[in-house]
């Protein structure tokens, strides 16, 4: 029987063999929301105690949790190094190359190391808690009725996607799964499809991340062609990268190359960056999942997942040139986005910009850990063994950091959007709640997500402000808080590289730069929505918000404070590959110890300085820039928890004593193109409807005027010979004889000839 | 081996649909309104029992036959009478890894086809129609004798024609006689070609020739003597002979494909042809083309195909690229569908021009997941007609909001064309790629290949998503509904539609997630036949 | 072969053989004298003794009826058609009629056999069809002077139609060129009789008319070239003729001679430049008697064409190469060509059945092009006679089965000609609805006289088709199984008549498949949406042709062994 004798299974013991339940679990679930939604749409039951599908996902994304937490448990138990648990041959073809034909396989399976690792407990975890956001978020709010169904399952779907991306032991299914989860993002963006915003935004987000996958798809189809499998352990296989690099070096790194585009487009960097903001159009929890925390990793992890090819002897210095330009992207974006950032006024898209600036961190540092271990020799040398981890660490703890902060922030704000939003149909809808919200959405002139409607809020939702204050901490990098370490990391990396090669140069000054640029925006955020005067009536009534809301909230506020341990755990030096295994087999506190003096006293001078130099600008430029020019302190009478009282206190002072007048900046030409987005949008647009619909258009018409002209033409001319033709038969027997005779006469000659 | 094919599945649904049409059309009008319930039902219990005999065959429940392992022209079910002896024509029919998949999918689209369209007007006459169509259908695939490939061939244009004629649009006149002139045009050529072919054949040798010709019209005899010819010093006919023959075969099939530039009767036939006709027109008529190019061009005159793979390769080509282009230019949705099949169409010939046992696997596959998904296309571009009276994109907005299971199974159906991975297309959208890069770094072909299938995987994606984003999306509100409706309500598709959709849709997911259920076989004819032929013959024996 | 047996006129033997012939005879002497039997008294002179002589007088009540010559044609034509089918029972041997002198007059074997078939054929159920068409009306009750007149006529139409059977079988006996032009004249007169007789529109006279005067233009070319013949030969027998051939071929009063023949045989099938009488001809007349036309007429013209070419010029006897090969070849493309463009654009639906009457007989003359075209170079050197039999084969067979498609296309008009016309494309409105059995038919028709598998039609075309292709290629197939690499340039030009053919015939779909449009999807003209008239005779009659047309498509292979032999036995020299 066909599909019996093409696919066996091999288990392998440990946790690993109920992998597979960690992306079945959510795949099932969705078509089960989805049609007992259609089914039970109005069903009190359904809506209250299901949450309209929402406690049908929890459950199903607590297992996935459990499931991957032992799994890890299992693989940093040294079990390590798991590959192909599962194998399960899924097309089984051959192709020909003159001699006989040679076999080809693509099967399915499970392959666990540190990088599956870090992603596979950042995607179950946010999933999860995002889950438990949802319900207090997208329930509660009547616009959502009758379709948080379809919320859930796109929601459980991508989930599942995403897992499964991280679990997938061949490239082709990580692509499979990566454009899953770009069906997912689409749907989920164009959740509210009435709104034509939302729509345009969901069709930008598909076609430029496509736009990626089409180089991806290429990247993947150069790389079987010179490995002659998609399957990691045998793409990873130093042997078979040997002979490769033996072959054809050069073909390799375009290869990468191309995959590497596939990856700018997922995680939104320049040129292929202008679907982020727009993806904001989705609900929150969409944005704080799917376009901050879980799938624009997706293409930082295909680029760690590249290490192996950077790290082999065999092609040692022969990939610098991709290197660097992945480097190169990442610094470019890191302060593009962050200027970007400057000038926003909608509290999602400052988020969202920020998110592409942090991911270009990242890319940095991967291109310049890929750098290191493509250059130096680190399989035999211990020292440079313990640079390539570092810098790698560095930047996959960023990874994890920003994924935990950004997601935080993100449903902050959307507590705080829907406050706001509360707030102003109690001004203006007198309590009657609820009623027609479609004219409510449609009506310009009031913006919930505009932070000009907001200011003052610390007192009005203290834990949000809280969660918003920790989480802008992180990404800006304050000392000893989440992002300190691996930002720190990042950007002592790129020097070090820099010193090596001196086109580094670039990204390294672009992260320094951006480290002051994101302590600006982080903090003009943060002052602008919870410190200040209530900019209107609307900001002055808004409420707490509820307990599902506050649950996820708290909990990342703890992970990102106590970062601290994470890097004493050892994330610092997230190893490539489990190949390579854990570099501290310090205890916990030996290793906080070994963290801060290797942070703050560094016996690298050159090092040392460069850490405060980040430090101050990153702490103390950025942050009393942005608050000598916003916020100042709260309204008479409102007080806000004790924590955050020094801020305020502060903002304010510096507010009084350094406010200047920065009219003449915001007038510049760069505030306006800053404000256009640099104009790339516009031109993208262009080009699609200019060129690509005007030509297709064309194209149109040719079709139908030209090719099937041709077509009727014979048909018409066909026709009007016809015509000529009946017009010799006159109907008189004159003219039939005369006919007759001519023929007889032409027969006389033919043979009189032939004769 | 008794013969579960020539009764059961050919003669069975055409003469019993001649029977209900001969007896339908001598009652009167008010009689015939009468019939319609009782046909209706007829004809779906009679496609579903044809639907069980397939699916029984390919459990193996009908004979021991194993659809894996074939050899290369060696057939299951296979029988043969003696037909018109004089000419050595014989009705021989047959099935392997190749054509049983292209039966049971014609088979799995009749009832399918009969239930999405369940309150076709006139359907005491419709539905006999379609059951027709699908013996013809069945017949092209199963008969392995010229002459009879031929007589079915032509025989599906027939209720074709008049489903087209009768239950069309507008312009249906036009259509119906331009489709039928025009493919009937391209086989007359293919005819003569195969003619030529038979008497070029050596006189007197062949098992079944005729007695006043001394040639034979079966195919396994000609390809068997075609094959050792190949394979032995000298070509089967003469390269020449090969190259003309090839051509004037080609003909016939590139026309019903249809390839770029003989395209144009496809887009007029479809958007004025009914959802049912369309659905088999798309789901199985085009493939008769390529299916025809897989039994006789490439099994007989290899290095023909050899000879002509960079026009194969630039035909196929221009069609994929060409098709989508005009896609994103159109403004009918049902004719941007139909451009897509074009398209789509492109993927098979590249597969086939790779000559890699890859690329022929992806273009059967994409045969068949094709078949199975434009068939849903074509379903919801009816019932977008049938509900809002229009096919102009953008004529309904927000249809999310009016009719959620159109806007779904529109959604998914986009989706699955555009080769949304773990979806049916997909699986020969890869593997044609793969295949395609495989022959370039091998072969040495320019890089400049890949910009086609590059271009057309954006291409796609963006016509599909701009289509949804004016039908689907924007909008939606009770107080602006759809103009083409002035103010009716909008209903929601039927739920025979819905059961249609879905049953389509489990298919296109069942094949997308495990493509091996019908891979594996057609994997198994591709190297069959390139262990049995191609490689001996080697690259066009140069 | 069979051996030639020879009886003399009236000898033993000599009523057995010409059988149906003498049926037509017999039946010829009863449409005469039958319906004039009445109690006519002869009164012996010089006596008052009258003696009932039974002619004249007051006729009998049953002698008197008009329906009677009707009955007494279709007897006599269904009785020949059937002793013809019944003489293939135990194979026709090949029977010679000679004179005193030991020369052949007629000669009876499978090929004329296989005409007569046809010929009967065709007459019968035209002549059945023509009991509806030409109306006998309100018998013993008042009737105008009009439906008086048509009675009367009865004898007059039945009898031409009688005649005309004579002289076509005597054109397919023949085998002395004289005789043969004699059964062509008393066929042609009766056929231009019969087209005038059709006298509800003054069309019918004029197309009369014409029909005479062009038809004995192109006869009397056509006598002439026979005197040249007689000039050169000194007979007119044909083997005598053929022997002085093989002699002296390429010279030219011989061949211009043969041409002109030619001419007039030319006429009948109506091939392009002769044709243009023939759409007058047929959409004048009554449809039964076009179908005639198009059908056992046409088939008398391919009879002489083939004695003339096949038998007198013989390719094999030409040394240098069959001479008339080229001109034939231009005149089949030119015939078929013109045939189909002229019927594209025709609105008439009798004309547009005439110009593809124009394009079939540019099929035949394409098919006879073929078997002149062996031997003549030498990569054709197989045995020839293999081929042509192909061929003649083929050509006999599409004679065969056109009357059942094209007479049946006919006949359904005729009853619409009884309706009110059917000169109009529109006239044919909603006839699937009126009658659905009519249309049913009309459709069968149309598709196989467009050659859609897998109809008769489609059997006809594909067998020609195959006959040019087998000479064209010849034995190339023996030469590449030896490994010699042919291309097209080896193939024979005559394989691109084929080519010419198969487009020809795809542009034919064109307007064919307008006459099933309108049948199906066009309302009736105003006034004609009622029932058809009723009449069984016609309506069994298109039965039959529908029957006919669907078997021989499927089930051809009989049909096909009894033209093999038909064609073996066309030409002793052969196999």
């Amino acid at each position: 029987m066909a599909g019996s004798s093409s696919s066996e299974v091999i288990l392998d013991s440990g946790m690993v063999q109920y992998a597979p339940l960690i992306i079945l679990l959510p795949m099932l679930a969705f078509p089960v929301i989805l049609f007992l939604g259609k089914v039970f749409n109005q069903n009190p039951f359904w809506k209250n105690t299901l949450k309209e599908g929402g406690l049908i996902a929890l459950p199903v994304m607590a297992a996935s949790l459990i499931v991957s937490l032992l799994l890890i448990k299992d693989h940093i138990g040294g079990f390590s190094g798991i590959k192909d648990a599962v194998n399960l041959l899924w097309i089984n073809t051959s192709v020909w190359d003159g001699g006989v034909l040679k076999p080809v396989t693509f099967g399915f399976g499970i392959y666990v190391d540190h990088i599956t690792v870090m992603l596979l407990f950042v995607a179950s975890f946010l999933c999860l808690l995002i889950n438990i956001f949802s319900i207090g978020y997208m329930n509660t709010d009547p616009i959502n009725d009758n379709r948080n169904h379809r919320f859930y399952a796109e929601f459980v779907l991508f989930c599942s996607a995403m897992l499964g991306m991280v679990l997938a032991d061949s490239f082709l299914w990580l692509f499979i799964f990566w454009e899953i989860m770009g069906l997912c993002s689409y749907l989920l963006i164009g959740f509210y499809y009435e709104r034509p915003s939302a729509a345009y935004a969901a069709k930008k987000a598909f076609l430029t991340t496509r736009v990626g996958d089409v180089f991806l798809i290429i990247g993947l189809v150069m790389l079987w062609d010179l490995f002659g499998s998609l399957d990691y352990d045998v793409v990873f296989n130093s042997e078979n990268i040997a002979v490769v690099a033996a072959k054809s070096s050069g073909t390799l790194q375009w290869a990468l190359g191309m995959m590497f585009i596939g990856a700018v487009g997922k995680s939104a960097q320049f040129p292929l960056h202008v679907w982020l903001p727009d993806a904001m159009e989705g609900p929150t929890p969409v944005s704080a999942l799917i376009h901050a925390a879980t799938m624009v990793n997706a293409g930082l992890y295909l680029v760690a997942r590249m290490f192996p090819f950077f790290g082999a002897e065999s092609m040692n210095g022969e990939l610098v040139d991709l290197a660097f330009i992945i480097a190169l992207v990442g610094g470019i974006t890191a302060v593009m986005a962050a200027a970007i950032a400057f000038v926003q006024n909608d509290l999602k898209k400052v988020l969202a910009y920020s998110t592409m600036s942090q991911l270009a961190y990242i890319f940095t540092g991967l291109g310049c850990a890929l750098y290191l271990a493509n250059t130096l020799d680190w399989h035999n040398d211990s020292e440079a063994h313990y640079i390539v981890i570092v810098a790698f660490g560095a930047a996959l703890f960023h990874l994890f950091n920003h994924a935990m902060a950004k997601g935080m922030l993100f449903m902050a704000s959307g507590s705080v959007i829907h406050e706001v939003h509360h707030a102003h149909h109690h001004l203006h809808h007198h309590g009657e709640h609820g009623d027609d919200h479609h004219d409510d959405h449609d009506d310009e002139e009031f913006d919930a997500q505009s932070m000009e409607n907001m200011g003052g809020l610390a007192s009005k939702m203290p834990l949000t402000a809280t969660a918003m204050l920790v989480g802008s901490a992180s990404i800006m990098g304050l000392p000893l808080i989440g992002g300190f370490w691996s930002k720190e990391g990042i950007i002592a990396n790129a020097w070090r590289v820099a010193q090596d090669d001196p086109r580094f140069l670039i990204p390294a000054l672009c992260v320094l730069i951006g480290a002051g640029m994101t302590g600006f925006y982080m903090s003009r955020m943060w002052l602008k929505t919870f410190a200040g005067k209530p900019n209107n009536e609307v900001a002055a009534h808004v409420g707490p918000t509820n307990t599902w809301i506050k649950i996820p909230l708290f909990t990342l506020t703890f992970v990102t404070l106590s970062a601290v341990l994470f890097a004493g755990m050892g994330f610092t030096h997230w190893a490539p590959d489990s190949e390579y295994g854990f570099l501290s087999e310090k205890n916990l506190f030996e290793g906080i110890a070994y963290e801060m003096e290797h942070a703050f006293a560094n016996h690298d001078t050159f090092f040392l300085i460069l850490t405060y130099v980040a430090i101050a600008i990153g702490a103390v430029v950025g942050p009393g820039l942005a608050m000598s020019l916003y916020g100042g302190n709260l309204a008479e009478g409102e007080q806000t928890k004790p924590w955050m009282r020094p801020v305020i206190r502060l903002n304010s002072w510096v507010y009084g004593r350094f406010n200047f007048d920065n009219s003449s900046i915001a007038e510049s030409g760069l505030t306006r193109a800053l404000e256009q987005r640099l104009y790339f949008d516009h031109y993208y647009d262009m080009a699609m409807l200019k060129i690509v619909a005007a030509f297709s258009k064309k194209s149109a018409e040719v079709d139908s005027l030209v090719i099937d002209g041709a077509i009727k033409k014979i048909e018409t001319g066909s026709q009007s010979l016809s015509k000529l033709i009946r017009s010799f038969t006159t109907g008189s027997a004159r003219d039939y004889i005369l006919m007759i005779s001519v023929g007889t006469l032409a027969i006389f000659f033919f043979l009189w000839g032939m004769a | 081996m008794d013969d579960w094919i020539s009764i059961p599945l050919v003669a069975f649904p055409l003469i019993s649909s001649m029977i209900l049409l001969g007896f339908v059309s001598n009652t009167s009008e008010k009689v015939r309104k009468g019939l319609v319930k009782p046909i209706r039902m007829a004809c779906l219990v009679f496609s579903l029992l044809l639907l069980v005999l397939t699916t029984g065959m390919f459990f193996q429940y009908f004979g021991d036959v194993s659809w894996m392992d074939i050899q290369f022209n060696d057939y299951e079910f296979y029988a043969t009478y003696p037909w018109i002896e004089s000419l050595g024509i014989s009705w021989t029919v047959g099935l392997d890894a190749l054509s049983f998949p292209m039966v049971w999918l014609t088979t799995l689209l009749l009832p399918v086809t009969i239930i999405a369209t369940w309150n076709e007007k006139y359907g005491a006459t419709y539905f006999p129609l379609l059951l027709m169509m699908g013996g013809a259908l069945i017949g092209v695939f199963v008969s392995l004798d010229l002459f009879m490939f031929y007589v079915f061939w032509e025989l599906t244009l027939i209720p074709m024609f008049f489903l087209i004629l009768k239950w069309g649009g507008p312009e249906r006149k036009y259509a119906a006689q331009k489709f039928f002139i025009y493919t009937f045009t391209a086989s007359v050529i293919m005819l003569l070609g195969l003619i030529t072919l038979y008497f070029l054949q050596e006189p007197n040798t062949l098992a079944s020739a005729g007695t006043m010709t001394g040639r034979s019209f079966s195919i396994p005899e000609l390809i068997d003597s075609a094959r050792t010819a190949n394979i032995g010093d000298n070509w089967f006919l003469g390269k020449t002979m090969q190259n003309i023959l090839f051509v004037m075969l080609m003909i016939g099939f590139l026309v019903k494909l249809p390839a770029v530039p003989f395209h144009t009767w496809l887009p007029d036939a479809h958007v004025q042809a009914p959802t049912g006709g369309s659905m088999l027109l798309a789901g199985v008529m085009l493939k008769m083309g390529a299916y025809g190019m897989f039994r006789l061009p490439l099994s007989l005159f290899p290095h023909a195909v050899y000879h002509f793979q960079l026009a194969l390769m630039i035909i196929g080509m221009v069609s994929l690229v060409w098709g989508a282009i005009v896609c994103l230019g159109q403004t009918n949705l049902k004719k941007m569908v139909a451009y897509s099949s074009v398209s789509h169409m492109g993927v098979i010939l590249i597969g086939i021009a790779t000559m890699q046992p890859m690329g022929w696997a992806a273009a059967l596959f994409m045969m068949f997941a094709h078949g199975i998904i434009s068939p849903m296309l074509f379903a919801v571009c009816g019932a977008f007609k049938h509900h809002y009276h229009s096919m102009e994109i953008g004529a309904m907005r927000g249809m999310a909001k009016h009719s959620p299971w159109l806007a779904t199974s529109m959604m998914f159906a986009w989706m699955a064309s555009l080769g949304l991975p773990l979806l049916a297309g997909f699986v020969a959208e890869i593997m044609m790629i793969i295949a395609l890069w495989h022959m370039i770094s091998i072969d040495g072909w320019s890089i400049l290949w890949m910009v086609g299938p590059a271009l057309v995987l954006a291409l796609t994606a963006a016509y599909y998503l701009w289509s949804m984003q004016r039908t689907i999306f924007e909008g939606g509100d009770e107080t602006q509904p759809p103009v083409s409706l002035d103010g009716h309500p909008v209903p929601d598709i039927s739920d025979s539609e819905k059961f249609a959709m879905i049953i389509l849709a489990f298919f296109t997911i069942l094949f997308g997630v495990m493509p091996w259920i019908a891979l594996d076989m057609m994997d198994d004819w591709t190297q069959q036949i390139f262990n049995g032929l191609i490689l001996f013959v080697g690259k066009g024996g140069a | 072969m069979s051996t030639l047996n020879t009886i003399e006129p009236f000898g033993e033997g000599f009523i057995s053989a010409l059988c149906p012939e003498l049926i037509l005879f017999a039946g010829l002497i009863l449409l005469i004298i039958v319906p004039n039997l009445g109690n006519g008294k002869f009164r012996v002179p010089g006596t008052q003794t009258k003696l009932y002589w039974l002619f004249g007088g007051k006729r009998f009540k049953q002698t008197s009826d008009p329906r009677l010559p009707g009955w007494i044609a279709v007897l006599t034509l269904g009785a020949a058609f059937i002793q013809t089918i019944l003489s293939f029972q135990n194979g026709v041997e090949r029977t010679a009629i000679v004179s005193e002198g030991g020369t052949q007059i007629l000669m009876v074997n499978a090929f004329s056999r296989v005409f007569e078939l046809i010929f009967f054929g065709a007459l019968t159920l035209a002549a059945f069809a023509s009991m509806n068409r030409l109306d006998v009306k309100g018998i013993g009750s008042k009737i105008s002077s009009e439906e008086l007149y048509n009675n009367r006529r009865q004898g007059d139409f039945y009898i031409l139609m009688v005649t005309c059977a004579l002289g076509m079988s005597i054109v397919a006996l023949a085998q002395d060129l004289f005789v043969l032009f004699i059964g062509l004249e008393l066929a042609s007169f009766s056929t231009y009789v019969l087209v005038a007789f059709f006298k509800e529109t003054k069309s019918g006279t004029e197309a009369g008319m014409k029909y005479f005067i062009v038809g004995s233009v192109a006869s009397g070319v056509g006598l002439y070239g026979l005197s040249m013949l007689y000039l050169w030969a000194g007979s007119l027998q044909l083997d005598v003729l053929a022997s002085t051939f093989a002699q002296s071929g390429s010279e030219p009063l011989p061949l211009i001679a043969i041409g002109f023949v030619l001419v007039g045989f030319g006429f009948k099938v109506s091939a392009a430049p002769f044709h243009f009488a023939a759409p007058d001809a047929y959409s004048g007349s009554s449809s039964p008697v076009a179908g005639v036309l198009a059908t056992a007429s046409k088939a008398m013209g391919i009879v002489g064409i083939l004695r003339m070419l096949l038998i007198v010029a013989a390719p094999e006897s030409s040394t240098d190469g069959t001479v008339w090969l080229v001109c034939l070849g231009l005149l089949s493309v030119i015939t078929m060509t013109w045939g189909n463009l002229a019927a594209l654009g025709s609105t008439n639906p009798k004309r547009m059945l005439a110009y593809s009457s124009v394009a079939h007989a540019g099929y035949m003359l394409a098919a006879i092009t073929a078997i002149g075209a062996w031997n003549w170079d030498n990569s054709l050197a197989g045995n020839p006679s293999e081929a042509a039999i192909v061929v003649l084969t083929a050509l006999l067979f599409h004679l065969v089965v056109l009357v059942a498609f094209k007479l049946g296309a006919f006949l359904v008009l005729s009853v619409l000609e009884s309706d009110g016309g059917a000169s109009k494309l529109s006239s044919l409105g909603g006839l699937a609805k009126r009658e659905p059995f009519l249309g049913v038919a009309m459709f069968i028709f149309m598709i196989s006289l467009a050659g859609v598998p897998p109809l008769a039609g489609f059997m006809s075309k594909l067998l020609v088709i195959m006959g040019i292709v087998k000479v064209a290629v010849g034995d190339m197939g023996d030469a590449i199984s030896t490994g010699s690499e042919l291309g097209l340039s080896d193939v024979h030009w005559v394989w691109w008549l084929a080519l010419a053919m198969v487009i020809n015939s795809a542009i034919s779909v064109y307007y064919y498949l307008r006459v099933v449009v309108v049948m199906f999807f066009d309302e009736p003209e105003e006034g004609r949406s009622g029932p058809l008239p009723n009449g069984w005779q016609v309506r069994f009659a298109i039965l039959a042709c529908l029957i006919a047309t669907v078997f021989f498509g499927v089930a051809s292979d009989k049909l096909l062994e009894i033209c093999e032999i038909a064609a073996k036995s066309f030409n002793y020299n052969w196999v």
